[in-house]
């Protein structure tokens, strides 16, 4: 008894021990140094393995080269464009364009901003091998790319071309960088070699799949932004940002899907802010492939859609808008409000959920018993996925069955159009408010490969080819609800909503004027006040 | 170890088996248990646990959280079982291969299962999976190749063990072929460990294919099975936290259940 | 001598064997992978036919399979093996911050795992019987049936954001400090379902000993429990040695998962992130030096046990038998 007894107590020893070493390593790992808490965090979702937008173009990309660099223009907070590093510019019949270089903009490595650094990133950015991100952008119908004084870019294009105004912007093609340190540089935007821009934050520390930190520079022609220090942080999924928000890690969330936003709102403090996020969710049916090449099965699919229910439903949660066409309204807003576009929009032909309709649809067509194909929607996007499923389940209901799956963003978007598929998710968002910027690719109907239906039709490809040539954004308005209409009367395309996404911020942050541009505006640092 | 006499059980054991037999019937006959078939409602959305007709809520679909939990057994178990099964059939034939007839054979079948076993199971399936699309059965097929090397290593001693038994020598004299005497002799005197071993597996594969199904490889979205109800639960956490607990339960308890009866098995094999 | 020699050289052949047949396996998983590799390797970007044609012209695509084997693992024996496809940053360059994130957490979840399995072990083992010996019992069990991602879910929720005493996601500001506070929770939770093989096996182990006769003839000399549980812990070091190569390789799977839950930017994130990105020069470096890690300790692992206890292939049969469940973790 008494061994045991001595057995138990040498046990507790060692509990006392471990507990003892629980405590020191639990102190010690509190004790790690608190380093100067960056003025805001911002979370995202997601993440980038490259500052460069040449290199790597998504959204998230966008938004933040929006802090370091600058084009020739930018986008403003309403969509208009604004000067950047260009003071001004004339064009000539849209056809040549002249830039005059602002003075005393420089670089975050000391260097000033001169013409050759412009034309040597406007042809980097048009280079395929250098700029996979970008040199789509960059149409191809620029003809020369000069400099014609040392504060002079002149662009010649083959022809008028309104939209080229897009592609020298920080949102199309163009965000300058040093001529210089851009052929040393090695890999230009990764960690070993830190993304040099002229714009009113500097990058200090960059850590893929981590976090990238901003220090503001006193260099950056529009003043000192109101925040000094900077911090974004990436996030793999929705649940832990949202868990990251409610312990007050971060302080400002930007692009918050709709279906979380509600979790979001019951954080003590938090505002939440909902804005159109100039998107277009639908479905494409691709005509080239069966039995999607009968027009009655494609008004069939789409007569069986549901889409009121998928938008006020427990998937968007009423946070969208029902979309009675491809191009949102918000798309107009540099010519017509949204209320004005709305009502344009809404002359375009339509299919409304009626499931007798898609049944006497599919009557009509060559396959009256149904048929079973499957949807790929990208994992980036979980209200696809939920809509896929809702829009199965009622699909079953006319004996068509569709099979759901999920891929990857990035092979999603390496398949889109690739032919095989003859029902597809569409999803688009805008980085211009350019009104055509959307049905210049969808309803761009050359035939296999030019838009995502591989769709053919030559009227539909006559309204895009005046949109390209627009003398004025007004005047892509009419050929824009033309070629909508097209698509509709042909039902190659079924735009179920346009989407919204939302904003939240702490208790503490303030943030105004926020609007759909506000994130791709060089200005966005200063919505915080 | 507490060593459980004969005709008596453990309650834990006894626990453990019932909510097996629970789970068995799940798997077999889920119209039973659920209603069929699931119905998406999206104008429900997430209900909480307790909402009228619906005893653990919804999820983010309005779909039945209980309902979702039991049809979700089926693939949840079937890749578990399918790997325990094809390991030890495997581990038979190779096992008993080179444990008989030793030599060249027993050299190159026990370098394989040398190798093979000092290669991380889960990693493997993860990139096999992601990489081949994903399929659900591509993964059973990677870890059944992964975990077979115990079994052969198993049944190769087991096998070596009898096959000097005197019993086995005189059924060489009476000439009996290899195969009846590796089926007739030798299998029933290895069969407890196998089963034992099987048990463990079906253990260790359920956590491997929930791990899978969670990062959402190997099943379809939308497919009623525990992993992905976990992943997809996490989205209506608030709404309803059932939808993703209970699912992490049913993979938890199982696990636990399934050692327990393995264990058990194992204790009574080494005493008996 | 002579045997140990002979051993140690076995098993680094069979090391050598394992790695050239991985390296294989990894190379043609992406060889066989639905769809054309060169367009996986132009990854995101937009292919043109030209850009096709010329990345088929470079990587050498149009060769038999093991003209491109035999040219990766030449790469791969120089150190060399690629440039990501996402930054254009060679791969090594690229991987290593994650890798010494993974680092990290590894080594910190394998102290802990050590330090508390033998621990718990050793009580259990002490207390044989008791309800602490069952508590400890039950808390394996648990461990091992768990899995991580389940753990993780749960610790997240209790322990980081109901209590708040630790962080919930991520790495910090780059500080070892931070990191450490950043890394405690994954670690611990990889701890929880990792170090129950070490506390069975040490257990099993110490009961062995217990009845063995050297023990009794120490009791029956009054040496003190302490002392006599140290020469115990000594003369089964060979298992526990065993299990804890067992550790390092579940821990490495694990780090995929729990690294997902906690947004941790280590390598398994980075795994992750790169099969979806298509980037395959980078899947196929982590994939292999993943699996490097497991095989080579465990080679470690077995030498050093053969060095401490030269006849215990018996024993390691036996224990290997009791761990056969937890190997594939």
């Amino acid at each position: 008894m008494k061994v045991m007894k001595t057995q138990k107590s040498a046990a507790l020893r060692i509990l006392s021990v471990a507990i003892a070493f629980m405590l020191v390593f639990a102190l010690s790992a509190c004790a790690g140094e608190e380093a100067a808490k960056p003025d805001l965090t911002i979370g995202v979702s997601g993440t980038i393995s490259s500052l460069d937008v040449n290199q790597e173009a998504g959204i998230l990309n966008y938004q933040l080269a929006a802090l370091t660099q600058e084009g020739l223009v930018s986008m403003g907070n309403d969509g208009e464009i604004v000067p950047s590093l260009a003071e001004s510019w004339t064009d000539e019949d849209a056809t040549v364009w002249k830039f005059k270089l602002r003075e005393g903009a420089k670089f975050h490595d000391g260097t000033d901003v001169t013409a050759d650094d412009v034309v040597y990133s406007i042809e980097r950015a048009m280079d395929p091998e250098q700029s996979p991100g970008v040199s789509i952008y960059f149409p191809d119908y620029v003809d020369t790319v000069e400099k014609t004084a040392d504060d002079e870019i002149t662009v010649t294009l083959d022809g008028s071309h309104a939209g080229f105004i897009w592609a020298v912007s920080n949102t199309g093609g163009l965000l300058v960088t040093p001529k210089a340190w851009s052929e040393e540089a090695g890999a230009i935007g990764s960690p070993t070699d830190l993304i040099v821009g002229s714009g009113p934050y500097k990058v200090v520390d960059f850590e893929p799949s981590s976090h990238v930190t901003y220090e503001a520079v006193d260099t950056w022609w529009g003043g000192a932004p109101a925040l000094t220090s900077l911090r974004v942080d990436f996030f793999g999924d929705e649940e832990t940002r949202l868990l990251a928000f409610t312990q007050g890690d971060i302080d400002f969330a930007l692009s918050i899907p709709v279906e979380n936003a509600d979790n979001w709102e019951k954080v003590e403090g938090a505002t939440i802010e909902y804005y159109p996020e100039r998107s277009y969710y639908g479905l494409t049916f691709d005509p080239t492939v069966e039995p999607f090449d009968d027009i009655h099965v494609r008004k069939a699919v789409a007569l069986a859609v549901d889409k009121e229910s998928i938008v006020s439903g427990s998937i968007l949660e009423g946070h969208s808008e029902v979309a009675s066409a491809i191009t949102p309204p918000e798309q107009f807003v540099a010519v017509l409000s949204a209320d004005e576009a709305k009502e344009q929009l809404d002359t375009i032909t339509q299919y409304n959920y009626d499931i007798d309709a898609a049944r006497a649809e599919l009557a009509q067509s060559k396959v009256p018993d149904g048929f079973t194909t499957t949807i790929y929607y990208p994992d980036a996007y979980k209200n696809a996925g939920e809509a896929s499923l809702a829009i199965a389940d009622t699909l079953l209901e006319i004996g068509i069955k569709l099979e759901v799956k999920e891929i990857p963003l990035e092979q999603w978007l390496n398949e889109v159009g690739d032919g095989n598929q003859g029902i597809a998710w569409m999803i688009y968002l805008a980085t211009t408010a350019e009104p055509g910027e959307i049905v210049a690719w969808l309803c761009d109907a050359q035939g296999s490969g030019i838009n995502p239906a591989n769709w053919t039709n030559e009227a539909a490809a006559e309204q895009v080819r005046l949109i390209l040539s627009a003398e004025s954004l007004e005047a892509q308005v009419p050929p824009t609800i033309e070629s909508n209409e097209i698509a509709e009367q042909e039902a190659v395309y079924q735009p179920l909503w346009w989407g919204e996404a939302a904003i939240a911020w702490q208790e503490g942050v303030t943030v105004k004027d926020f609007t759909s541009f506000s994130l791709l505006s060089p200005d966005w640092p200063k919505l915080f006040t | 170890m507490k060593s459980p006499g004969y005709g008596k059980m453990p309650v834990g054991v006894m626990v453990s088996s019932a909510f097996l037999l629970l789970v068995l019937v799940c798997l077999l006959f889920p119209d039973l248990l659920a209603a069929s078939p699931l119905k998406i409602d999206t104008s429900l959305g997430a209900v909480p646990a307790g909402s009228p007709g619906h005893v653990l809520g919804t999820d983010s679909l309005g779909r039945d959280v209980l309902d979702l939990t039991i049809r979700g057994t089926r693939s949840a178990l079937l890749g578990p079982l399918a790997i325990a099964l094809g390991s030890i059939v495997i581990g038979l034939v190779l096992g008993s291969l080179a444990g008989w007839f030793g030599g060249v054979p027993d050299w190159i079948i026990s370098r394989y299962a040398d190798i093979t076993l000092s290669m991380p199971t889960l990693l493997l399936a993860i990139v096999a999976a992601s990489i081949l699309g994903g399929g659900y059965w591509v993964s059973v097929a990677v870890m059944i190749i992964l975990y077979s090397p115990f079994d052969i290593r198993l049944v190769r001693s087991a096998v070596i063990a009898q096959k000097n038994k005197p019993y086995i020598e005189s059924a060489l004299i009476l000439r009996l072929g290899t195969p009846r005497i590796l089926a007739v002799h030798i299998f029933p005197n290895i069969a407890h460990i196998i089963l034992v071993n099987f048990f463990l597996n079906i253990a260790a594969g359920l956590v491997s294919m929930s791990s899978l199904s969670y990062l959402g490889l190997g099943v379809a979205p939308g497919d009623a099975d525990w992993g992905r109800q976990l992943a997809d639960g996490k989205g209506a956490l608030f709404d309803n936290p059932m939808a993703s607990v209970t699912a992490g339960l049913a993979i938890i308890i199982t696990a636990i259940a399934v050692n327990v009866v393995g264990n058990y098995f194992s204790e009574r094999t080494t005493i008996g | 001598m002579k045997r140990a020699a002979g051993y140690i050289a076995k098993r680094i052949l069979e090391l050598i064997v394992s790695l050239v047949l991985l390296s294989f396996v990894i190379f043609s998983l992406l060889y066989i992978a639905p769809g054309d590799p060169a367009r996986q390797l132009v990854g995101t970007k937009k292919a043109t036919p030209e850009l096709l044609a010329r990345i088929r012209e470079s990587y050498g695509l149009d060769d038999p399979f093991f003209v491109q084997y035999k040219r990766w693992i030449e790469g791969v024996l120089h150190f060399d093996f690629g440039k990501s496809i996402r930054t254009d940053q060679t791969v090594i360059e690229y991987v290593a911050p994650h890798a010494s994130v993974t680092l990290q957490l590894v080594v910190m979840a394998l102290v802990l795992s050590v330090i508390f399995g033998l621990m718990l072990g050793i009580v259990a083992a002490k207390s044989r019987g008791t309800k602490r010996d069952n508590v400890i019992n039950t808390l394996a069990l648990v461990g091992t049936s768990a899995p991580s991602f389940a753990v993780a879910l749960l610790f997240l929720y209790v322990f980081a954001l109901k209590f708040g005493w630790f962080p919930i996601y991520g790495i910090g500001n780059g500080s070892f400090g931070d990191s450490l506070r950043h890394l405690a929770l994954p670690s611990i939770v990889l701890t929880f379902g990792v170090s129950a093989l070490i506390v069975k096996i040490t257990r099993s182990a110490l009961l062995t000993e217990d009845s063995k006769d050297y023990t009794t003839f120490m009791r029956a000399r009054a040496v003190l429990p302490a002392r006599i549980t140290f020469v115990q812990l000594k003369n089964v070091s060979a298992p526990v040695l065993t299990s804890t190569g067992l550790v390092l390789a579940n821990l490495v799977a694990g780090t995929i998962l729990v690294e997902s839950v906690f947004s941790i930017p280590g390598l398994g994130n980075l795994l992750a992130s790169s099969v979806t990105f298509h980037d395959v020069p980078v899947v196929q470096f982590i994939a292999l030096a993943l699996a490097f890690i497991v095989c080579a300790s465990s080679a470690l692992v077995d030498i050093l046990v053969f060095l401490i206890d030269p006849l215990s292939g018996k024993a390691r049969s036996i224990h290997k038998i009791s761990t056969a469940g937890e190997k594939n973790r």
